[in-house]
């Protein structure tokens, strides 16, 4: 309908025929536009969740290095929880071992008032339990629930062999002390109800004791000073192994009157009555330890005249089972504490995930940009991103847990301490490391679902 | 429905801080099915921002969009990437291929987003279309084994894949020699006789000269909108016959309301190869 009008269009150089008269929007007619099902339609399709996991894998396998590097941060951090918490785990063992390995159904009486958490009179200040109060503690009578009496005094001494010396904690006890903690001789024999009552110079070697002053090895029937008396080795104990709680590697036993009369009569006897330590009481099984308590309770009460209100115990019984339970919160408290610590470097790590990230992002701008414009959402570049830091976040988690596993059969092999890797522990700290990763992961998934195409095409 | 791209009174603003800056002013036309037109202007003229637009990379501030029957302003900028996927092919100056991925893996990335195509069919396609284009034995190579014509051989092929309503091209011969651009430019036109829409945004006359439409834009309107003679002497060394008239309402469907250009009605001749193609695959996206 227009006529030709040349024209050349001088600024541009483009050669153009015919410009025809620009239309105004009223001359226009209306858009045509299809039915609004053909917005709907494009909700239809979209990439699939396991080909977005495809796009992240084969981002992260093209710079493994820098994968690596990233998941570092959480290597390190997984197996230090991991390491840290078995070998908490495994020190509560020992010791719980070694407590139950006496028995459990000991009961551990001291002279002084109990006074749990206070001042109080102080454990062990007043000397009120005597030898005589042993020896009632074992009449049937008094404490029918008692099976075994074994009284006992502690002291520290100087142990002299030949040219050797050591020191070591002196342990006087009765023959019942053997059976009662649950010892086991390597060679000789344990001390006898008759060198007791004779006050007989012998002495029982703990195993690291023997080692130290006996090296050849055979050390019964040898002689030794202890606190500069002499005495003869009747036998070597079995090693109980470990640095355990109340191990007597260290130790010797001699015949409680020894101890009392020859090596500490200083402070072991006082106005004719001979001090003992501790009595330690064996109840007749688990289930009578309560009913023992309340007897010997009751018998010392009344040896020590004690009126029935008003007066405090003048003496303590402590169960094992509280020793148990005391040790093991404490051993739970320390292991907690190091695994916080550990975590915090799961933390680290994980910030070490979005500073990687935010960096890749930045680097990745233009290729982000053309996945944007050839028909990526939003939400499919904020889900790649979140899956590559899941993914890294997986991967330091599981190579942390080989590893603090591998530290943990390391500690054991070496025998000093012993680390038991829990099945607990190791989800924890993967599940953590995971949600790590993921938290850190979103800033940069966020920044790279929302970058602008046409800024990010433009981007060198 | 002949128009694939109707655009009416449409503008865009960009506010830098305080500053207000009219990128465009209201500006109208119509693009139809098989046209092959280039968008020319000085830069600041807005001719980057009405690409942008075209490519449903950005939304107007007001005025009406309606690519291929569904009116973009009214669509969720959420599910624009989904428009972006299904009806327009991207060519950039800069290839822009994912340095990582061979050809083929370039050219099938768009079916993944679009969904529901077999990895298998995702490939298949790809080396179809790679051969379209040219580029059958070069599946496997990586874009630094390719020449910088070859590349952007690969990014119109992947543009191509998801068999878009239009390929929108923006200075698709910046970054190659004068050799490559006419091979480039040789590749549309050939693509455009096979009944793809094309749309180049270009500052280089004799680039533009390879459409058969030429689109100015100045100051955020339209400057001119006229037949390119280059296309014309082409076209009609092809038809043997006189240099034609290009009218620009009738080649948009339209009926020109003005009567200042009184006359015979002119037949737009068209020649044979860019006769109405067949769009099934288009009409199936639809």
């Amino acid at each position: 309908m227009s006529a030709i009008r040349a024209s050349h269009d001088g600024t541009h150089g483009a050669e153009t025929a015919a410009l025809s008269d620009i239309q105004t929007p009223d001359v226009m007619s209306a858009p045509e536009i299809l039915s609004p099902d053909a917005i709907a339609d494009l909700q239809a399709g979209g990439i699939s969740l396991t080909e977005t996991a495809e796009i992240a894998l084969s981002s992260l396998t093209a710079n493994k290095l820098r994968t690596l590097l990233t998941a570092l941060g959480v290597i390190i951090g997984v197996a230090a929880v991991v390491a840290l918490l078995a070998i908490g785990r495994g020190s509560q063992d020992s010791i719980t071992a070694s407590i139950t390995a006496n028995g459990a159904n000991l009961l551990t009486v001291r002279p002084g008032a109990s006074n749990a958490g206070g001042i109080g009179g102080g454990v062990g200040s007043a000397q009120t339990l005597t030898l005589d109060d042993a020896k009632a503690l074992a009449d049937p009578q008094n404490v029918p629930d008692a099976s075994a009496v074994s009284p006992e005094f502690n002291g520290n001494g100087q142990l002299v062999a030949g040219s050797f010396n050591t020191n070591a904690r002196i342990t006087g006890a009765e023959a019942v002390y053997m059976s009662v903690h649950n010892l086991h001789l390597a060679q000789g024999d344990f001390i006898t109800d008759d060198q007791v009552n004779s006050m007989a110079n012998v002495a029982v070697l703990g195993a690291n004791v023997a080692q130290t002053l006996f090296p050849d090895g055979d050390a019964v029937g040898q002689s030794l000073r202890v606190n500069g008396q002499s005495f003869r080795v009747a036998g070597v104990l079995a090693s109980q192994g470990g640095g355990g709680f109340g191990s007597m590697d260290d130790g010797i036993v001699v015949p409680i009157t020894s101890a009392q009369r020859r090596l500490f009569g200083g402070r072991a006897l006082q106005g004719g009555a001979a001090l003992v330590s501790t009595v330690v009481v064996q109840a007749k099984d688990q289930n009578s330890v309560n009913d023992a308590l309340a007897e010997i309770t009751q018998t010392l009460r009344d040896r020590h005249e004690l009126p029935s209100n008003g007066a405090a115990d003048d003496f303590s019984v402590i169960n094992q089972q509280d020793i148990l339970n005391s040790v093991v919160q404490t051993t739970q408290t320390l292991t907690l504490f190091l695994g916080a610590i550990a975590a915090i470097s799961l933390i680290v790590g994980g910030i070490g995930i979005m500073n990687i990230m935010l960096v890749s992002v930045r680097e990745r701008t233009r290729e982000i940009g053309l996945r944007k414009a050839i028909g990526a959402r939003e939400s499919d570049i904020l889900t790649q991103f979140l899956i590559e830091a899941l993914i890294i976040s997986l991967l330091g988690a599981l190579i942390g847990l080989a590893l603090g596993v591998g530290i943990a059969l390391i500690v054991n092999a070496s025998g000093q301490m012993k680390a038991s890797p829990s099945f607990g522990a190791a989800a924890l700290a993967v599940g953590f490391a995971v949600a790590v990763g993921l938290f850190f992961g979103i800033a940069p998934a966020r920044n790279a679902a929302r970058l602008d195409p046409i800024e990010a095409l433009r981007y060198d | 429905m002949d128009a694939i791209i109707q655009v009416r009174d449409l503008c865009k603003t960009y506010h830098m801080g305080e500053i207000e800056v009219p990128a465009l002013r209201g500006i109208s036309f119509d693009i139809r099915r098989g046209e092959f037109v280039a968008i020319m202007g000085p830069s600041g003229s807005g001719k980057s921002t009405l690409m942008n637009l075209l490519g449903c990379l950005d939304t107007p501030d007001s005025g009406q969009y309606v690519l291929d029957g569904l009116p973009v302003e009214q669509i969720d900028p959420n599910l624009l990437a989904a428009v972006r996927n299904r009806k327009i092919g991207f060519v950039f100056q800069q290839f822009n291929l994912l340095p990582r991925q061979t050809a083929l893996e370039n050219v099938a990335l768009p079916l993944i987003y679009l969904g529901g195509v077999p990895t298998e069919e995702r490939y298949a396609r790809a080396q179809d279309v790679l051969e379209l284009v040219g580029l059958g034995t070069r599946l496997d190579h990586h874009p630094k084994e390719l020449s910088g014509g070859q590349q952007q051989r690969v990014a119109i092929a992947r543009a191509l894949i998801t068999k878009p309503s239009l390929l929108l091209a923006d200075e698709p011969t910046g970054n190659l020699d004068s050799h490559s651009s006419e091979d480039i430019m040789t590749l549309f036109q050939d693509l455009n006789s096979q009944g793809i829409t094309v749309v180049l945004v270009t500052h280089e006359a004799d680039i533009a000269g390879h459409a058969q439409r030429i689109l100015t834009v100045r100051d955020g309107v339209l400057a001119s909108d006229a037949a390119s003679v280059q296309r014309i002497a082409r076209l009609s060394a092809l038809n043997g016959s006189a240099p034609l008239t290009h009218d620009t309402h009738a080649a948009n469907g339209l009926h020109a309301t003005n009567g200042v250009h009184a006359g015979e009605p002119v037949r737009r001749a068209r020649p044979s190869i860019i006769q109405r193609p067949s769009l099934t695959h288009k009409r199936r996206l639809l």
